[in-house]
């Protein structure tokens, strides 16, 4: 907890203090834009992530978890495909994808297959492609970009991680698989009624606002208070702009239907491809999913992930233009 | 869950430890009766076109309509059983503790909003490199420009730079009335920059779109002035279009301080 705290205070101190320096030499200039951009994300956001949150809280009150464990398919090829696109079907949100992966272990589902899940849910799933659309104003490339890239890293890194660790235990013997951050989830509750709903549903908002509210606030210090020309010619770079962007998105942890409005307010700055890359970092290996993926998985398992991840996102980067 | 959701309140001791209701529920219900306040604030003053592209008005409305639902389901809560502060494990606490800090971080957008009275965004967001690029162009609205007869007209700042990157020399000699803001980067006498930002979904991807204007009295204007430009498209020895203008007067800044493409 303190570990957190500092991460999240320190940063912010640091920020802060550039702020009011800044007022106080030049001005409310930048502190304005600031605002401007700081507000805008979240009044634009704000609606997308509430659409995830209900998808994903009807689907915990509506469908079993062992109904969605019987709709994967036995035969190895299938279940990995049936796994990838489950998420067409069952749009949870990416720190209710660990507990998901953790039950289709226990019940004998191969780990590749529930690793598969864990990345591929969070990214291939209607809502997600319809945040896009909208934050890239239906530049289409940018959703099946998403969408396609995405597919791939699931079965990728899934697979590979599956070999890797063929015949070990991956989970950890903690019960508890969403300390900390998920504990708002409603996978737990047994109520059905629609006040218990709302009620998870403003729990849930509360936790994922909390990593918007710092997310958009980051943007909006990058935006109005780095030199634009250092933005750009950091963000022009092959390499430079995929290395940031995947800074960016471990650290923000933005849910996928969020964090394609931070992208797009980027779209100027830097290249296309590192917007990817912000887009599949975050919902998949950020520090907000770390963080509950420590409570279900090895931290071997966990540290190959991200390495893996980020391997193959950046060699991507460099063999596509 | 529902056994240690609750709890007396964390932050204070004494007699007030007794105090039997969901301390998060208030923290919540608070938190989300001054955003719906917050949204609806900025959709009646029509605030709300400074921030986000009108024809997606649509979406705080939305926001609002969760909001409440979320009010109604915290609202039941705050009256159930409490777990004592004392008997709870240290995570449990740490859990508490988070929440409460992510309510409150919510006040933060708020207090600014209402602590810093903003207008629009202004120039400390361009710097000389980006002046050169304006990343959209219509070529609709470029050729509708170009087929309009001698005289004034008066268009938007997207209409003339379209028409001046589609067809630049076609544009010579056209006689234009414009709106935008000024932007002087290193205090020159003789030129300005006429600003105004195209947003396409949220004021965070603002572009700007710029020209050139030419005019003796370029001293008297201030960074971020709004002004409406009267002048003619003329060529420079480079082919390079810019504004020459005939008259600059000082308007206030309009409802709608961007441009949509």
């Amino acid at each position: 907890m303190k570990k957190i705290i500092l991460l999240i205070v320190l940063p912010s101190l640091l920020i802060l203090q550039v702020m009011i320096n800044d007022f106080f030499m030049k001005g409310p200039a930048k502190l304005e834009n600031f605002t401007i951009i700081f507000l805008s994300v979240l009044i634009e956001t704000f609606p997308f992530l509430l659409l995830g949150i209900l998808a994903s809280a009807l689907f915990h009150y509506v469908l079993s978890e062992r109904a969605v464990y019987r709709l994967i398919p036995k035969n190895p090829v299938k279940g990995m495909l049936g796994v990838s696109l489950m998420g067409m079907y069952v749009p949870i949100c990416s720190c209710g994808t660990v507990p998901l992966a953790r039950g289709l272990i226990r019940r004998g589902i191969p780990p590749r297959i529930a690793l598969i899940s864990l990345f591929a849910i969070p990214i291939i799933n209607p809502l997600t492609a319809l945040s896009t659309a909208f934050a890239f104003h239906f530049r289409w490339w940018f959703v099946f970009t998403r969408l396609g890239v995405g597919f791939l890293l699931a079965l990728v890194v899934g697979n590979l991680l599956g070999r890797f660790f063929r015949g070990k235990d991956i989970l950890t013997f903690q019960e508890s698989s969403c300390q900390l951050v998920c504990e708002y989830h409603p996978h737990e509750e047994k109520g059905k009624r629609v006040f218990d709903l709302f009620h998870s549903m403003s729990e849930e908002f509360f936790t994922l606002g909390t990593f918007l509210i710092l997310g958009a606030f980051l943007t909006a210090f990058l935006q109005a208070y780095l030199p634009k020309d250092v933005l750009m010619a950091l963000g022009k770079g092959r390499i430079s702009s995929i290395g940031i962007m995947s800074i960016l998105g471990f650290s923000l942890s933005l849910c996928s239907t969020a964090d394609a409005f931070i992208a797009a307010s980027f779209q100027n700055l830097f290249t296309p491809y590192s917007l990817i890359v912000f887009m599949l970092v975050g919902p998949t290996i950020s520090i907000k999913n770390v963080l509950v993926m420590m409570g279900v998985f090895k931290g071997k398992v966990i540290g190959w992930m991200i390495f893996l991840t980020f391997l193959f996102l950046f060699l991507l980067g460099i063999w596509i233009k | 869950m529902d056994d240690i959701s609750y709890f007396s309140l964390p932050l204070f001791a004494g007699d007030l430890d007794k105090m039997r209701f969901n301390f998060l529920s208030i923290c919540r219900a608070v938190a989300l009766l001054i955003l719906i306040g917050f949204h609806l604030q900025l959709l009646l003053s029509k605030q709300i076109n400074h921030y986000l592209n009108k024809h997606l008005i649509f979406l705080p409305y939305l926001t609002i309509l969760f909001f409440l639902a979320f009010l109604i389901g915290d609202l039941r809560r705050i009256k159930e059983k409490i777990k004592p502060w004392e008997e709870m494990e240290e995570e449990e606490k740490n859990y508490y503790r988070l929440h409460i800090f992510g309510a409150l971080l919510f006040l933060l957008p708020l207090l600014l909003y209402w602590l810093l009275p903003t207008t629009s965004l202004n120039v400390e967001l361009l710097s000389d490199k980006v002046s050169t690029y304006s990343g959209y162009f219509s070529e609709e609205l470029a050729k509708d420009f170009l087929s309009k007869k001698e005289g004034y007209t008066e268009e938007n700042l997207l209409t003339v730079v379209s028409g001046i990157h589609k067809y630049p020399k076609l544009m010579k000699g056209k006689k234009v009335a414009t709106i935008g803001f000024v932007w002087r980067e290193k205090e020159e006498k003789n030129y300005f920059r006429l600003i105004r930002f195209l947003i396409t979904c949220c004021a965070a991807d603002a572009t700007p779109l710029i020209l050139r204007v030419e005019w003796e009295q370029t001293e008297s204007l201030k960074n971020n002035q709004w002004v409406k430009v009267e002048g003619v498209i003329t060529l420079d020895e480079k082919e390079k279009p810019y504004l020459k203008a005939v008259r600059v007067v000082k308007v206030p800044p309009p409802d709608e301080p961007y441009l949509y493409p």
